[in-house]
């Protein structure tokens, strides 16, 4: 038979092809290649009755000249899978789920714990103090444990055991080892807090930038935790007498909570102005003086103790106040500063809380024109953005900016970075130089809540202790999890340890913790504490061997500029190893006033530049 | 002068009270001095009249015979010219009621003459004042006087009497009719009857019984009622023949004179309707066709079929094509339809009927016609090409598209334009990880709102390797590539390719679903290639499960409802196999009822029913034997009580397992589809008030937990058919519809978990893709259920109601529930998939298997729901589970819901439509307007369920006669552009 002109049809398309039915159909093919491209062995041609068979015979089905035939197939690449198989919700255990949740870890009770597990997480809250752990070279055992702790904190998924800190921890402060016949007896926290805080002492601080002349070598806790009080006696009967001023330095200041304390301020001012009656030099005789106690300085980190407990002398025992005292998310500490400190402080303050406000009224303006805009957008939005801010150069560092930042216009508004950084470098003009140069003083006197510790319960000897820390505080799992890639064996060593431990030592004590764990839980049980301890040992060094310290520098102001969307702030709660989102409206609920937990400890982060 | 005493005779008529009192002896002969009541009325004119009369009848009482015939004329000029008001009786009539009694023993004793002729027609005239007393009356004397004329006049029209007395006639015609049909039947009881009578007086003499005061009471009762029934024995005059044909005059009386309903009425009462075809003419068989098909839904079986056929008749006759193929499509009478596919003349007008077909999905040798070859076989002749493409609905894609671009809508849209969360009343923990899950919903959401535009851009359009497919686990693989069928949908020619690219895949659930694809955009389009055959065919066979089920359920989709024989020896032997699983056969005989959707086929429904005889009670007891059972539904479905269908009952019955039951419910409600049959919605209701497993629980709880384990729970299944059956009957037919929602809700407070989980899938049914307010309220009350298996159905159901329309409320009701059930990952999944289908094709695609302005319903479209509905009657089993896939069962039932006008050349043409809210016109006065609330667009436009569209200008004569899918248009050569008539 003659060659035949065949058209074929393939995605719409039509071609002109030749067919031979003499030759095989792999010959038709063959031409189909040639117009379309389709590899021969994924190409389908439809004829009457299925599809066209390489052994096929043409005779049997007879094709005509300008018959149409429908060609199936795609030209070029197949679609491949992706290299990496999606890794899905559904298909993860709990530990996982928690990684991508970005749950911090909790610490598991390990029996009357509990006042330890929310100390120790409310001290998260602190990250340079986890930095300044990290470079320490001279450490006391429990410094060492501590920084183990969090770095194992940070590295591991499931609930943390803290044995070996807590062995430390007994070990420096015997009072933690005291025992009932039914085991370790219950602590106060802020007891724990306090006596950390002492035992931490010793921890170098951050070191001043070259050239200052502010004296080196200043340990940490006194940069960022302690402040200075002043105090000042006057005698009420003998006014003529020079008041007496006395100094000392002070890691918490009190709130007392007396009949008529409503307010955590008044508490504080409560605490701050007393009276008391001593021999007088003047009058020679007892009188009564006025104390009247200042800051004057204000550590970035205000610890704030709310005094529950009291022992009350008329049943000879510890009692809880229940009473219900409101305390401030954003605290002004400049009404207990001296006021020496309060003329440094006070510009600062004055403008940061301005800007505040504009910050907020821009972020208005960004929720409303946002909603419309899709989110793919954003890229567009921002190339606009920074040409518009090219387009007006301001020079920085004048004042410029502040009059032209808060423009009631939606659309000229710039990207919040470029505002930022005109209000850093103004306020960095107003800060004063003093302070500037006290490494770890509060710069602003503003102070912002970032952790916690509750107590429930209506004892003061019984109950339970809860951290609830700001999302914010704590260090991003992003920074973490780099150095977590290095020291995932080691910390899969020690958890497996753990286990083991979990398995032989504590049987039902851990209650949560062993339905997490259990799946992958080990047959070893005769393993010894000391065992466990060698293996830590060996993971710890295992670890450290592999991760030189990633965050040697990390910089101190780099929350600022990564949060910049800063709003609806969520909250962890911290019960032992639950860990849950805490929403930040539900906070006035630990305001006390009932068993339900109530604030006991408060850690006031100052606000930074 | 009549005497006084008449009128103590005389019954005192109800409708005239004031004569009651009327004295008798003041009444003198020569003077009628009137009291003075009467006084107040009477006019002189009226004593006049009266008089006259009075003196006329006198006359007929002497004996000069020679003066009756003028006295009686005279009184039929008198009687008919006498005017009157509306309400009450003409003078004439009253005035010589009082005579009426006296008039009838005149005219007793009259020897037969034409002059009693005449006389009979007056009396039957008077009669109608007597009709309270006398039943009848009035067609007595008419078929007297009609028995009485001589052969050589012609029959007096009724007609010259007035309107009022051809309807009194046409009331007493019925009666008259019914009671002579009663009688054939009483009397055959009667014999019955009597015989028992006779046994029993017999057993009584024997027994040496005298009568009874009981049975003497007895004989006392039979008396009054023989009284009673007096007024109800048939007239002796006349036979049926003479009824029927005093019936056509009346009803051409009637068509005459703008009583077209009471005409058909009147037919109707006589089971004569399909004589008025020779009555109707030019003016009158518009309205009457109108009325009779808008009665087909409220008429007993046989009668509805009966109409039909008549008003394909007329519109036959009339040269209306498209109303009278819409009508052979509503019968399914195969012939009919090849016949009024063939009839135009015109090749405008055969393309539009092909349109009307295509959209009817009717199965293409209908149409064809056959015709002997050299070889003396019979073989079908090939449509001409443009026709064939038409039917082939092969240019669907290309207008669907199209009809997107002009309406705005082409864009893909992304998941989040559907979920829109940033309106969710909940924050998301924003989690950067998948959850296969929520990429489940995505995929389904993403397939249907960009269901036939194929430019979705996380599987058609997405980059090489980044495919959406490997966002999904498993079986989400497969209902992932097949997504890509529904959004390819329709697109034969760049969708098989693109498609063909995943069959090649190592994933063994890429490929099915590559498969499950293929048939999916297949769906509802048909090409020469047969590539779907061509493709699934030779996959049937193969030994992978996922592979094999999605083969055959992906020709299930390409061939709904085609027919074809083929396919039929395809599929057919994995249902009588006994070695393959229940999944296997079940989903092949769900198939095979896709594909013989409607058809009885003798062949399929033997082979099912032999399966479901044969097969181990274990494998009945399975979930996928609800499949095999629709799949023997679907076989029926809209053929009503048919031969077939007696027998495929009468064989279920035999089946002694309890699945049994079920499918014969499942094969009751498809016959019955969309007819409204309240006997059948009763006896649904029967189901769904037996209390299964209720009723035992006290004695179980008695008998200790042991006891309990033995005695299984009765199976309920087929309750939940049973409520979805009054669905499926009452749909379709507005009152009905609305009625059963009360039931529902009544269902929803008594009945059992399983009738309750059933009741929202109910009513998505009943109103799919039809948000009317109340609807969505009681399902949005139900989404909110204490038994989530409600509120999951419910939230469905929502999506069914709102597929395609982007309602806004609706959006906004399932946007509070996404953050409502954020928490319950199946409810959230649900929530995902109905928003999905309320933006089905970015509100152009809707799911009514309805259409035609209502009227047609879709074969295809209600298997595709039932399908996707029974799958829903075990979500957790189905949907929930490892078959998600069936979600894509509603493909058959997705068209777009588009006006499209196409020139002479099937090129769009835009003109101006008005498009408004339907209004139901029949039977209506005048020309009302059919439209209410309209707003004037250029075609293209969407259509909603209940809009309707007219042309705004009558610049162009459509070929169909309802505006909805692809419409011919024709310049029409008498318009003249407005604006030229000022000059």
């Amino acid at each position: 038979m003659a060659p035949l002109n065949v058209q074929i049809k393939h995605a719409g398309k039509k071609y002109d092809v030749v067919l031979d039915p003499d030759l095989p159909p792999l010959a038709f093919k063959e031409s189909i290649y040639q117009s379309t491209g389709i590899p021969v062995d994924r190409m389908k041609v439809m004829v009457k009755g299925g599809v066209l068979k390489d052994d096929a015979d043409w005779k049997k089905i007879g094709p005509k000249e300008g018959q149409t035939f429908m060609v199936i197939g795609a030209a070029g690449e197949l679609p491949k899978p992706p290299t990496e198989p999606t890794k899905f919700l559904e298909d993860m255990d709990e530990a996982e789920l928690a990684d991508v949740l970005q749950l911090p870890v909790g610490l598991v009770n390990l029996g009357n714990t509990c006042y330890m597990s929310a100390t120790v997480q409310a001290m998260r809250a602190i990250p340079e103090l986890q930095v300044s752990l990290s470079k320490a070279r001279e450490m006391t055992p429990l410094m060492r444990s501590v920084r183990d702790l969090y770095k194992l904190m940070a590295s591991s998924t499931g609930g943390v055991l803290p044995l070996k800190f807590l062995e430390a921890l007994r070990e420096a402060v015997p009072q933690f080892a005291e025992r009932t016949p039914r085991g370790y007896s219950q602590q106060d926290a802020e007891e724990c807090w306090t006596q950390m805080t002492n035992r931490l002492k010793d921890l170098p601080g951050y070191s001043a930038p070259q050239g200052s002349s502010a004296p080196p070598h200043k340990l940490f806790v006194d940069q960022f935790m302690a402040g200075t009080i002043v105090r000042e006696m006057k005698s009420i009967e003998a006014s003529d007498e020079p008041p007496s001023i006395s100094s000392e330095s002070v890691l918490k200041i009190e709130c007392n909570i007396g009949q008529s304390t409503n307010f955590m301020l008044a508490g504080i001012m409560d605490a701050l102005n007393t009276t008391v009656i001593k021999q007088s030099p003047s009058l020679g005789r007892e009188a009564t003086y006025d104390v009247r106690a200042r800051l004057s300085r204000l550590p970035t980190y205000l610890t704030v103790h709310m005094v529950r407990f009291t022992w009350r002398r008329d049943i000879g025992k510890k009692a809880k106040i229940m009473r219900k005292v409101k305390f401030p998310t954003e605290f002004d500490a400049l009404d207990i500063t001296t006021d020496d400190l309060r003329g440094k402080l006070q510009p600062v303050s004055r403008r940061l809380a301005q800007i505040e406000g504009e910050r907020a009224e821009r972020r208005k303006v960004r929720k409303r024109t946002r909603v419309p805009a899709a989110s793919a957008s954003t890229s567009a939005t921002v190339d606009g953005d920074v040409q518009m801010a090219d387009a007006e150069p301001t020079p920085v560092g004048e004042d410029a900016p502040a009059a032209s930042a808060p423009s009631a216009d939606d659309s000229t508004l710039k990207p919040e970075k470029w505002y930022r950084e005109q209000e850093r470098t103004e306020l960095r003009a107003l800060v004063d130089s003093g302070i500037k140069e006290d490494i770890g003083a509060s710069q602003t006197g503003l102070y912002d809540l970032v952790a916690i510790i509750t107590h429930k319960g209506a004892a003061a000897d019984s109950g339970h202790y809860i951290a609830f820390v700001k999302k914010s505080a704590l260090s991003k799992r992003k920074s973490a999890s780099t150095s977590a890639v290095a020291s995932t064996q080691a910390a899969r060593a020690e958890q497996y340890a753990m286990n083991a431990f979990m398995d032989t030592v504590m049987g039902g004590m851990t209650r949560g913790m062993t339905n997490a764990l259990s799946g992958r839980g080990s047959t070893t049980t005769e393993i010894t504490v000391g065992d466990v301890q060698n293996m830590l040992r060996a993971g710890r060094a295992q670890a450290q061997s592999e991760s030189s310290i990633s965050d040697e520098n990390a910089p101190l102001e780099t929350t600022a500029d990564d949060t910049i969307d800063d709003e609806d702030d969520d909250w962890f709660k911290f019960d032992d190893e639950k860990v849950s989102v805490f929403p930040k409206d539900k906070l006035a609920t630990l305001d006390g006033g009932g068993e339900d937990s109530s604030a006991y400890v408060l850690i006031y982060k100052s606000k930074s530049v | 002068m009549p005497e006084p005493t008449d009128f103590v005779v005389a019954p005192v008529p109800s409708d005239d009270p004031e004569k009651k009192e009327k004295p008798v002896d003041q009444k003198t002969a020569s003077k009628p001095k009137p009291d003075a009541k009467e006084g107040d009325e009477m006019s002189e004119e009226d004593l006049q009249l009266r008089g006259e009369l009075e003196m006329l009848v006198e006359r007929l009482k002497e004996s000069d015979i020679s003066l009756y015939r003028p006295a009686l004329e005279t009184l039929r000029t008198l009687i008919r010219t006498s005017t009157s008001s509306m309400t009450s009786v003409p003078k004439p009539l009253k005035f010589l009621r009082p005579h009426y009694p006296d008039l009838q023993t005149l005219y007793e004793s009259w020897p037969p003459s034409e002059d009693k002729s005449l006389f009979a027609d007056i009396l039957s005239v008077l009669a109608m004042t007597y009709s309270d007393t006398e039943p009848r009356g009035t067609l007595r004397y008419r078929l007297l006087a009609a028995s009485l004329r001589p052969s050589t006049s012609p029959l007096a029209d009724p007609g010259d009497w007035g309107h009022e007395y051809v309807r009194h006639l046409a009331s007493e015609l019925g009666e008259e009719y019914t009671l002579r049909e009663q009688a054939e039947v009483a009397e055959a009881v009667a014999i019955l009857h009597a015989n028992a009578a006779k046994a029993r007086a017999k057993a009584n003499v024997e027994a040496g019984l005298t009568e009874t005061p009981e049975a003497a009471e007895e004989k006392e009762k039979e008396k009054i009622v023989s009284e009673d029934e007096k007024k109800n024995v048939p007239l002796p005059v006349g036979t049926l023949d003479d009824l029927c044909d005093l019936a056509m005059v009346c009803a051409k009386f009637l068509l005459g004179h703008n009583a077209e309903p009471d005409a058909v009425d009147l037919l109707e009462e006589l089971e004569i309707v399909n004589r008025i075809v020779e009555l109707v003419d030019e003016n009158t068989y518009a309205r009457v066709t109108a009325y009779m098909i808008a009665c087909v839904n409220l008429l007993p079986p046989q009668d509805d079929v009966a109409f039909l056929k008549t008003a394909h008749t007329i519109y036959e006759q009339h040269q209306k094509f498209p109303e009278a193929l819409s009508l052979a499509i509503r019968l399914n009478d195969p012939g009919l339809i090849e016949k009024d596919f063939h009839a135009p003349g015109n090749p405008l007008m055969k393309r539009q009927l092909a349109f009307i077909l295509a959209r009817a999905q009717v199965p293409l040798h209908w149409l064809q016609l056959s015709s002997v070859d050299d070889d003396g076989e019979e073989v079908l002749e090939d449509l001409p090409d443009d026709l064939q493409e038409i039917l082939y609905n092969s240019r669907l894609s290309t207008h669907f598209r199209q009809f997107g671009k002009e309406v705005g809508v082409e864009e893909a849209k992304s998941l989040e334009d559907v979920y829109k969360t940033h309106l969710e009343t909940t924050r998301s923990t924003a989690a950067s990880v998948d959850s296969a899950r929520g990429n489940l919903a995505g995929t389904f959401v993403n397939a249907f709102v960009n269901a036939g535009f194929g430019n979705d851009k996380l599987m058609v359009e997405a980059e090489e390797g980044s495919s959406w497919i490997y966002k999904n686990k498993e079986h989400g693989m497969l209902s992932a590539a097949a997504s890509l069928g529904v959004s390819l949908l329709w697109d034969t020619d760049v969708g098989l390719s693109h498609v063909d690219k995943y069959t090649y895949s190592s994933e063994e659930y890429i490929k099915a679903g590559a498969l499950l694809a293929t048939g999916i955009l297949n769906s509802g389009v048909r090409s020469e290639a047969d590539a779907a055959l061509a493709l699934l065919g030779e996959q049937v066979t193969n030994k992978s499960v996922p592979l094999k089920t999605s083969a055959i359920v992906g020709l299930g989709f390409a061939y709904a409802g085609s027919h074809r024989d083929d396919l039929l020896n395809l599929l057919l032997p994995f249902v009588s196999d006994d070695e393959v699983s229940m999944e296997i056969a079940g989903l092949a005989a769900l198939s095979v009822g896709f594909i013989f959707v409607g058809s009885e086929n003798g062949d399929a429904s033997s082979v099912i029913l032999q399966c479901l005889m044969e097969r181990e009670d274990s494998a009945l007891e399975e979930k996928w034997a609800r499949f095999m059972g629709l799949g023997l539904a679907l076989l029926y479905v809209g053929v009503q009580a048919s031969d077939g269908y007696d027998a495929t009952i009468e064989t279920l019955k035999a089946i002694p397992h309890p699945v049994s039951k079920q499918i014969q419910i499942l094969v009751e409600m498809c016959a019955f589809a969309g007819t409204g049959n309240v006997l059948r919605i009763q006896s649904m209701l029967q189901h769904c008030g037996e209390h299964l497993n209720t009723s035992e629980e006290p004695k179980e709880k008695e008998k200790e937990g042991e006891k309990k384990e033995e005695e299984p729970r009765v199976d309920d299944t087929f309750q939940a058919f049973a409520v979805l059956g009054i669905a499926l009957v009452a749909m379709g037919e507005d009152i009905g519809a609305e009625m059963s929602f009360r039931q529902f809700n009544h269902l929803m407070h008594y009945g059992d978990p399983v009738i309750r989980k059933t009741v929202p899938l109910a009513l998505g049914l009943i109103s799919a893709s039809n948000p009317q307010l109340p609807v969505l309220d009681t399902l949005s009350k139900y989404s909110h259920d204490n038994d989530l298996a409600v509120a999951l159905n419910a939230i469905f159901a929502m999506g069914l109601v709102g597929a395609g329309t982007n309602n806004a409320r609706l959006a906004q009701m399932l946007r509070q529930l996404a953050g409502y059930y954020h928490k319950e990952p199946d409810c959230l999944f649900m929530v995902r998939i109905a928003q999905g289908m309320v933006h089905m094709g970015k509100g152009t695609i809707g799911i009514n298997p309805f259409f035609l302005d209502r009227t047609i319903m879709s074969k295809t479209a209600v298997a595709g729901l039932l399908a996707t509905l029974t799958a829903f009657t075990d979500a957790k089993a189905f949907v929930l589970d490892k078959y998600h896939w069936m979600l894509y069962f509603l493909v058959p039932a997705m068209y777009p819901r588009f006006l499209i006008s196409l020139d002479e050349e099937l090129e769009p043409k835009p003109v101006t439509v008005r498009v408004g809210t339907a209004v139901d016109v029949v039977g209506q006065a005048g020309k009302p307007r059919t439209i209410s609330g309209f707003q004037t667009y250029q075609t293209p436009v969407r259509l909603a369920t209940t809009e309707r569209a007219e042309l705004a200008t009558e610049e162009f004569i459509p070929f169909a006669s309802v505006l909805e899918g692809f419409v011919l248009l024709q310049k029409n050569p008498g318009w003249e552009r407005e604006d030229k008539m000022d000059i």
